[in-house]
């Protein structure tokens, strides 16, 4: 992953923009293949809204209505399917598992992360820099090939279908990611600041802490959302560490759930409903935070 | 101020560890065994296991904890093999047993289930259920790895009430079976045959039999067997493939049948859009919300071949791993599975056929009984699966997709199990 | 204080990815069933996967999405940008069109599964339209309808970083440009282009990396969710999910599925070595 471009997370300056704009809306504005091009774009726009919404249309709608015809609109609203979808999904202990394990990975993430990406970020010298590629190295190790050898390690550790063995995994896999995006932040820090606080006699720990930690507030916070992002959907490594329904994370009691929906007598109203459940607080998370999201990981891709 | 850092840190990790070392919970006490279960927890069968467990704490105070894992049940047991922390009891089908707990040798030996008595009755479990001898026994072990509580077998399903003339003279051989679905296709005006081809046993299980019924039970195994795989060049095996790849070449898959989800087809045959559908004997179980008008279920046997006529049988039942912490415990809540109210429960209630000889069969599968009576019964794919772990899903499976959908001849599928089992054979390398 | 503060992160690291990958080479020369004996196999797993055509599909798999899929992705994403930056209610479009990166996976795939089965939603919809005959997506096609899933998923993620890099520059630089009298095409090619190419660059690593990392998208394709979906559609996520601990009764072969993680890892370094060769140009480092 190339260091490039590294600026501070700036919001994107109107005026700035407003000159881009002249440099060439004039010339597009007009054209007829402009036109077109727009209609495509709000017809994709249209397409993701249209498949949210089927969703949640059908998730009021009976199995049979569904199958017969999964156009129409409701004839009347099934909303039973939502308590039993959540009965039979036990996504609430699964919620609270998803909390707890995203809560305690991500937060032990940054605190391993920080300081580490700061004094990676403010030494230069031969060590850190082998030790920045060291670290680069992981960013590219994808899950597949180290899935077989943490499974083994998880079980010597004895931690074997427990939320433990699973953060303690995630806290090792999102490292070199969080590492590298931080030290961004970090590099995008003057000096000056710290060299200040030094002048003043605080050591490098104080000045991390007293200076450069609320200063990279907003870095530290963008990582953070990443992190919950990726660990909140994370399938692949917790259906291999955990086992026992009552440790499952909300991607495999969704799995389960979309099994259960198959073998008890197949039924889309519920399942859909189901879905629907797992995507609300997603959404309401998705309108709160849009756009801290959407910057954090364009940012992330930026750095 | 280094000393502070460090301070900090290790307290973090201690906080980490600590937390981890107080990871395991939830074993319960000494009079608690744990179940994991193949069932849903809104199946049927489930809600019949709830009861039984509800009088079995109520009589012997030992309380049963339940995960209601479905049917992936041992592929979340195999990985806690080693380490031992295993639940007290699981259920599956005899094939997926021997092939996760017998063949890593993780199965107890559950003689003395056999030998105690059935609470509350005057015999023992081994005098009241049927034998089922080579099903649930193994080399490695002297008693049976499981104690076997359903049993299952496949044969044709369809709808009696609109097919009297199947009931009356059912298809013997297999050209008076193609020539039904001939007559069934031309009533209809489209694929009399449901199947479910997102699953690749449902696909397997057709094929299986034509071979078994040419090659005698025991001569699939032992194409498995040949670790260069040419014994599939024989006559025997190319009569049974041409037969199947008539299906295609007929094309009586019912609309659908390769381009859905399991169990859409299976439902949609329910509902009356198709004739015939291959299924084990939990058909009924699955299906009968999908039912429309006085859909009657009635079966008939897979038809005869040159060897024979065969039905393909498994049991499904509890095993108890070597590592569970409460062994006897769970001993005893099996032989409280086998009182005559339970079965009864699991037949009325789950509509299956249960392994005590002497509960009648639910009235949706009488006939299976039957033809499990007049047939010859060998266990399901010839024991491959449980024989040869992952041989069926790695190597059968996908090329009988394709001679099942029409894109390979026989001849095509012969050459590829050829070469694709000689490389299972090579994996499995000693 | 270089090691207090790098030390940590750097334990936890070694031990949670640079020990694993490490222990995948070695254990690539096993047969393991992670219960009984390792038994030493040499190159075995190596002249196997050679020949075992599951695997070559599942590498190829992988292939088709990194450069197949990741092509159409970039196309899109770039086709979209030009359009979106001058387009009303571009902040909207956009984040409805991202909306997608951050739902799980799983959800996208039964939502992708009930679009294209039959009489799912395309297939009534042409039936009602009055096509009497309807293609077999699902049945016949998996593989296309599951790469078309994995375009409209990351699109949208690949949008945002590309505007985002072309917002970045700085206008002055077009001031000049306009002072200088630089035709539109100039202006591309001597300031848009090099400065954006950097970000592209940037995502194309990004790709690289998240592409090869699908699983879940393509697992919840599978005929029920304990059967795995057909071996057609395995990536090599899949590939080695199959080979060890997933399907109803998991197989275990440790050392052969580390085999073929370890020839993934190798044709990523190369692929990424490539890549890099391919950026070494822009370097506008800070």
């Amino acid at each position: 992953m190339s260091l490039s471009g590294v600026v501070a997370p700036e919001k994107p300056n109107p005026r700035k923009m407003g000159v881009f704009r002249h440099s060439r809306s004039a010339r597009m504005r007009t054209s007829p293949g402009r036109k077109v091009a727009n209609l495509l774009v709000w017809l994709l726009v249209a397409f993701n809204l249209a498949i949210f919404a089927w969703m949640f249309v059908n998730s009021v709608r009976t199995h049979s209505e569904i199958f017969a015809n999964p156009w129409s609109l409701p004839a009347a609203l099934h909303l039973e399917n939502y308590a039993n979808a959540w009965v039979t999904s036990g996504f609430g202990n699964a919620i609270l598992n998803s909390v707890i394990v995203c809560a305690t990975s991500a937060v032990a993430i940054i605190a391993l992360s920080a300081p580490a990406a700061y004094i990676l970020a403010k030494t230069n010298t031969r060590m850190s820099e082998t030790m920045l590629l060291y670290i680069a190295v992981g960013i590219g190790v994808p899950v597949q090939v180290i899935v077989i050898p943490l499974f083994v390690v998880v079980e010597n550790l004895n931690l074997l279908n427990s939320l433990q063995g699973l953060i303690v995994v995630y806290v090792g896999l999102n490292l070199p990611f969080t590492i590298f995006l931080l030290a961004g932040f970090f590099r995008s820090i003057p000096d000056e600041l710290e060299e200040a606080a030094s002048l003043d006699g605080a050591g490098t720990f104080a000045a991390f802490f007293r200076i450069v930690l609320p200063l990279a507030r907003s870095g530290m916070v963008t990582a953070l959302i990443l992190n919950l992002v990726w660990l909140w959907a994370e399938t692949f490594i917790a259906l291999v560490l955990i086992q026992s329904t009552d440790h499952e994370t909300l991607p495999l009691a969704l799995l389960n759930f979309m099994a259960k929906q198959q073998y008890a007598g197949a039924d889309y109203g519920q399942l859909m409903a189901g879905v629907c459940i797992i995507l609300l607080p997603v959404l309401a998370a998705y309108i709160w935070l849009g756009r801290r999201i959407i910057e954090g990981m364009t940012v992330g891709a930026n750095k | 101020m280094t000393r502070k850092y460090l301070t900090t840190l290790v307290g973090v990790c201690l906080l980490l560890t600590g937390a981890c070392s107080s990871a395991e919970g939830g074993d319960g006490g000494d009079d608690t065994i744990t179940y994991w279960s193949q069932w849903e927890k809104d199946e049927p069968q489930a809600a019949v296991l709830e009861d039984a467990i509800e009088s079995f704490t109520a009589e012997t105070g030992i309380e049963v904890e339940v995960e209601w894992q479905g049917r992936q049940v041992l592929q979340k047991v195999r990985p806690l093999l080693r380490s031992g922390d295993v639940p007290d009891l699981v259920d599956s089908s005899s094939s997926a047993i021997r092939a996760t707990l017998v063949s890593a040798d993780a199965a107890r030996d559950l003689s003395a289930v056999f030998e105690a008595e059935v609470p509350g009755e005057n015999a023992t479990v081994g005098e009241v259920l049927g034998d089922y001898g080579s099903l649930i026994t193994a080399d490695s072990l002297d008693g049976p790895f499981m104690l076997p509580t359903i049993t299952l077998a496949y044969s044709f399903f369809y709808d009696g009430a609109s097919h009297p003339e199947l009931a009356e003279s059912p298809p013997q051989t297999w050209p008076d079976f193609m020539a039904m679905l001939q007559g069934l296709k031309v009533a209809r005006g489209s694929g009399p045959v449901a199947v479910d081809g997102d699953i690749g046993a449902y696909l397997g299980v057709w094929t299986s039999n034509a071979l078994i019924n040419e090659l005698g039970e025991g001569g699939f195994s032992e194409l498995i067997a040949d670790e260069t795989g040419e014994a599939w060049r024989s006559p025997q095996v190319a009569a049974a493939l041409e037969q199947i790849a008539q299906l295609p070449a007929d094309d009586v898959w019912a609309e659908g049948s390769f381009g859905s989800k399991f169990p859409q087809i299976q439902e949609r045959w329910a509902a009356g859009e198709s004739d015939i559908l291959l299924m084990g004997s939990w058909a009924p179980q699955e299906t009968k919300n999908s039912t429309t008008g006085n859909f009657e279920y009635r079966q008939f046997a897979f038809p005869e071949g040159s060897a024979g006529q065969f039905t393909q049988s498994d049991v499904t039942g509890f095993a108890i791993p070597t590592d569970a912490e409460h062994p006897e415990q769970a001993e005893q809540f099996l032989a409280w599975l086998t009182r005559k109210d339970v079965m009864t429960a699991l037949t009325q209630d789950a509509l299956q056929l249960v392994t005590r000889m002497d509960l009648e069969a639910p009235p949706d599968i009488a006939d299976t009984k039957r033809i499990m009576e007049e047939t010859s019964v060998v266990r399901v794919y010839d024991g491959v699966d449980g024989d040869y772990p992952g041989y069926v899903t790695e190597v059968f499976e996908p090329i009988n997709k394709q001679l099942m959908t029409g894109e390979i001849t026989p001849e095509t599928m012969v050459d590829q199990l050829v070469s694709a089992q000689a490389d299972y054979w090579a994996r499995q390398g000693q | 204080m270089f090691w207090p503060f790098l030390l940590p992160a750097l334990v936890v690291y070694t031990i949670f990815m640079i020990a694993p990958t490490v222990a995948s080479f070695w254990v690539s020369l096993y047969s393991w069933d992670g219960i009984g004996e390792m038994k030493w196999r040499g190159l075995g797993n190596f002249e196997l996967l050679w020949r075992d055509e599951v695997f070559h599909s599942a590498l190829w798999n992988t292939f088709v999405i990194l450069v197949g899929v990741g092509l159409a992705v970039f196309a899109f994403s770039f086709a979209l940008t030009m359009v979106l930056r001058d387009m009303a209610g571009k902040r909207f479009a956009r984040a409805v069109l991202f909306f997608p990166s951050i739902v799980s996976p799983i959800v996208l795939a039964i939502f992708w599964g009930f679009l294209f089965q039959q009489r799912g939603l395309l297939d009534s919809f042409l039936h009602g339209v009055g096509f009497s005959s309807t293609p077999n997506l699902l049945g016949e096609h998996l593989w296309l309808i599951v790469c078309m899933g994995m375009i409209w998923m990351s699109t949208g993620l690949y949008v945002t970083i590309i505007m985002a890099g072309v917002d970045q520059i700085p206008p002055y630089l077009y001031e000049e440009c306009e002072l200088a009298g630089a035709s539109a095409w100039q202006r591309f090619r001597y300031v848009t282009f090099p400065l954006t190419w950097d970000v592209i660059s940037t995502a194309m690593v990004l790709w690289t990396v998240s592409s090869l990392k699908i699983f879940d998208f393509i697992l919840a394709f599978g005929g029920t969710t304990n059967d795995l979906p057909p071996v057609g559609v395995w990536n090599t996520a899949l590939f080695v999910y199959g080979k060890t601990f997933g399907g109803r009764a998991p197989t275990y072969q440790l050392g052969y599925a580390s085999a073929s993680a370890a020839v993934t890892l190798i044709a990523i370094i190369v692929l990424v070595a490539l890549l890099r060769r391919l950026n070494s140009r822009d370097a506008v480092q800070l």
